[in-house]
């Protein structure tokens, strides 16, 4: 590749040819990992979910040649958001077979001055979890692992759980999950993966008390002398994505309380989500942990779980809003 | 088997040396640029000396100077089978843990997993002191290093690279080049004032503190003294009377187990934007490459921010390889406070 490459914003017009190399890239990407989903394999069905990025998206665009040879569109988060972040989807990005990693460089160079001038410093890539262009490109652009969404199919667990009594939620239940909800975020706090744990929104607890009325959703609450101790909440995706579609049911949240550990009692909450999921028609259960949970990663891991994509991230100084040379 | 990590103390030194020594060999079996000397043992625990550990729990000075330590060592059934040891330091004013080449090695059967426990930990207390930013050193061929350290949610900061001595084989443009002194001072500031915006930019995106005060200062006097330090050589390019380009050749970095026997440095490398792609930096880097001939030296290295996509090219394209990695990763600083009290 000899030609200089073009960086531009991108535009309405760049839709068919982005979702041609997106089809492409998905092939590529399905090539060396069949639980991929097959049907985004074609340009027509590409197109729509680029389409759908850029209402609230910023992009930009590659050429070499006036020909698009690459393209990158992160989504912003809305302005109340408390977590302010760019995140760049599985469908945000592609570039061409003869494409190197020095493409994806640029693109980010054109784009990352943009979504700084919008506050956010906090920058995700999702790529498949396979993609090792992708993931040394933007490795070296500072962007180290954050989450793994990863897969597993419904055969049975190799061991046994933890002999206790194990119950559906429902609606009157939103305390004991709330509860166990807080838990996980106070987990989730701990070193090494630090996530600050800034309380939940009142949104997120009528969410969870629509999930425990709804059918095709199903929360599996362990006791523990007498009160739950675990949880797992599990159900059909809200929308496929490219690294799993409907025939995957998901887990959305899963915890075992710190006093509760190492009894089995997940290994137990996870063998009735597989057997929920089995019963209801599912092919495979899908999930998402963060790659610096110690303990998540070995018991995922451990039951069978494998990567199928990875959000990468980058985190700036916020200085960087004023610090940028021009003050001094 | 049983593990169990701990404060690193005055007591896991001896041990650590071992361990760093054994990595040390193992890792010039793959890059034999290394230095031989730290295959040593005895070698391995000075350097380890050099940046002794502090009392955990003891809050550290804010003085880089000082460069006070806190890590963990990790006991696989009682022996030692990796340690974990952050310098701590102060720098653009931010807290920085910088986990420096010696600063860590984990036993020959140990994997990944083992520098994710040791992080664990280490951490902790790190974040609890206020350092959010932490970096991790180590050798390229160190994989399973990398690894667990991408995992980790480090990500690469910049490239530690060495070369041979000879001339570059590009072309030079036809400019001024003047091996200046403090008298030139003020146009050294200016580069590095363009360098330092540079940095700014995007992709590589580090903030440009202004220094104030007796900061600034202090600053200006240390590189007025390192200027007329014969030992430094400060190169600056002029077209007409305009300074285009600087690069500083210095000795080695006191204290750094990646540079190879006989390397000088090549400290800072700059060409103003109105006068790149027309040789500039070739000539400066010949100049200099020159003058450490003259000194001695028999190879270069240094270093450039990895997302600096100009630098990144010109370098690997000019012959100097990778030796060195610098990872990092950045903790959002409301973990301070958001630790689960804002949830219940």
């Amino acid at each position: 590749v000899t030609d200089k490459l073009n960086v531009e914003d991108f535009g309405r017009s760049d839709i068919g040819e982005a979702a041609r190399l997106l089809a492409a890239r998905h092939r590529r990407d399905r090539r060396r990992d069949h639980r991929l989903p097959s049907e985004f394999e074609t340009q027509e069905v590409c197109a729509p979910r680029i389409e759908a990025l850029l209402p609230h998206g910023i992009g930009v665009a590659a050429f070499r040649d006036r020909r698009l040879v690459g393209y990158l569109i992160s989504k912003t988060a809305p302005p109340h958001e408390a977590h302010r972040r760019a995140y760049v989807p599985l469908e945000g990005h592609a570039i061409a077979d003869s494409e190197t990693g020095e493409t994806y460089r640029q693109m980010y160079a054109a784009l990352a001055p943009q979504l700084i001038r919008r506050g956010l410093f906090d920058h995700q890539v999702h790529i498949a979890a396979l993609d090792g262009l992708a993931s040394d490109a933007f490795f070296t652009l500072t962007f180290g692992q954050g989450f793994h969404v990863a897969a597993r199919p419904l055969d049975n667990l190799a061991r046994a759980g933890a002999i206790c009594q194990v119950r559906m939620g429902g609606p009157a239940d939103i305390d004991a999950v709330m509860r166990l909800v807080v838990a996980l975020d106070i987990q989730s706090a701990e070193a090494p993966s630090f996530m600050p744990a800034i309380g939940n929104s009142p949104a997120f607890r009528t969410y969870l008390e629509g999930a425990l009325r709804r059918t095709d959703k199903v929360f599996w609450l362990a006791l523990l002398d007498g009160h739950e101790a675990g949880m797992m909440f599990a159900g059909r995706p809200e929308e496929p994505g490219l690294d799993r579609g409907f025939d995957s049911a998901h887990i959305f949240e899963a915890i075992v309380e710190d006093g509760a550990r190492s009894r089995g009692i997940g290994t137990t909450l996870f063998q009735h989500c597989l057997v929920w999921a089995r019963e209801n028609g599912y092919q495979q259960l899908s999930l998402d942990y963060r790659s610096h949970n110690l303990q998540g990663v070995r018991f995922w891991l451990g039951h069978g779980f494998t990567p199928v994509s990875t959000i990468l991230q980058r985190r700036l100084d916020p200085r960087l809003a004023w610090a940028d040379g021009s003050n001094e | 088997m049983s593990l169990e990590v701990v404060p690193f103390g005055p007591e896991h030194l001896a041990d650590a040396a071992s361990l760093l020594a054994t990595s040390h060999t193992r890792h010039r079996t793959i890059e034999p640029a290394l230095p031989i000397a730290y295959e040593d043992s005895v070698r391995a625990l000075e350097i380890l000396k050099s940046a002794p550990p502090v009392e955990r729990g003891a809050v550290p000075g804010a003085d880089a100077a000082a460069s006070p330590a806190a890590g963990v060592a990790a006991l696989r059934d009682g022996r030692l089978a990796g340690y974990l040891v952050a310098q701590l330091a102060v720098d653009f004013y931010e807290r920085e843990a910088v986990v420096l080449p010696q600063g860590s090695a984990v036993a020959e059967g140990e994997g990944t997993e083992l520098y994710r426990d040791m992080y664990a930990e280490a951490s902790r207390w790190w974040v609890q002191n206020g350092y959010f930013v932490h970096y991790v050193h180590h050798g390229t061929c160190d994989e399973r290093a990398r690894h667990a350290w991408f995992s980790l949610g480090f990500g690469l900061y910049s490239v530690y690279n060495h070369r041979d001595i000879s001339p570059l084989a590009g072309r030079e443009a036809e400019v001024v080049i003047r091996k200046v002194g403090a008298e030139r001072l003020q146009d050294e500031e200016a580069l590095r004032t363009g360098l330092r915006r540079y940095n700014a930019s995007s992709p590589i995106l580090h903030s440009y503190i202004p220094r104030l005060g007796g900061d600034g200062h202090r600053i200006v006097e240390a590189e007025r003294a390192a200027m007329g330090d014969p030992a430094h050589a400060y190169f600056i390019a002029y077209e007409g009377e305009k300074p285009a380009g600087l690069m500083i050749f210095t000795p080695p970095q006191p204290g750094y187990m990646l540079t190879p026997e006989g390397a000088g440095y090549l400290h800072i490398a700059y060409v103003d934007e109105s006068a790149r792609e027309g040789g500039i930096g070739t000539a400066l880097v010949n100049r200099g490459l020159a003058w450490m001939r003259d000194q001695g030296y028999t190879s270069c290295t240094l270093g450039y921010y990895s997302p600096n996509l100009l630098g990144a090219r010109f370098w690997q394209s000019n012959g100097f390889r990778p030796i060195g990695y610098c990872l990092e990763r950045r903790i959002e600083d409301r973990i301070a406070w958001a630790q689960g009290a804002a949830s219940r």
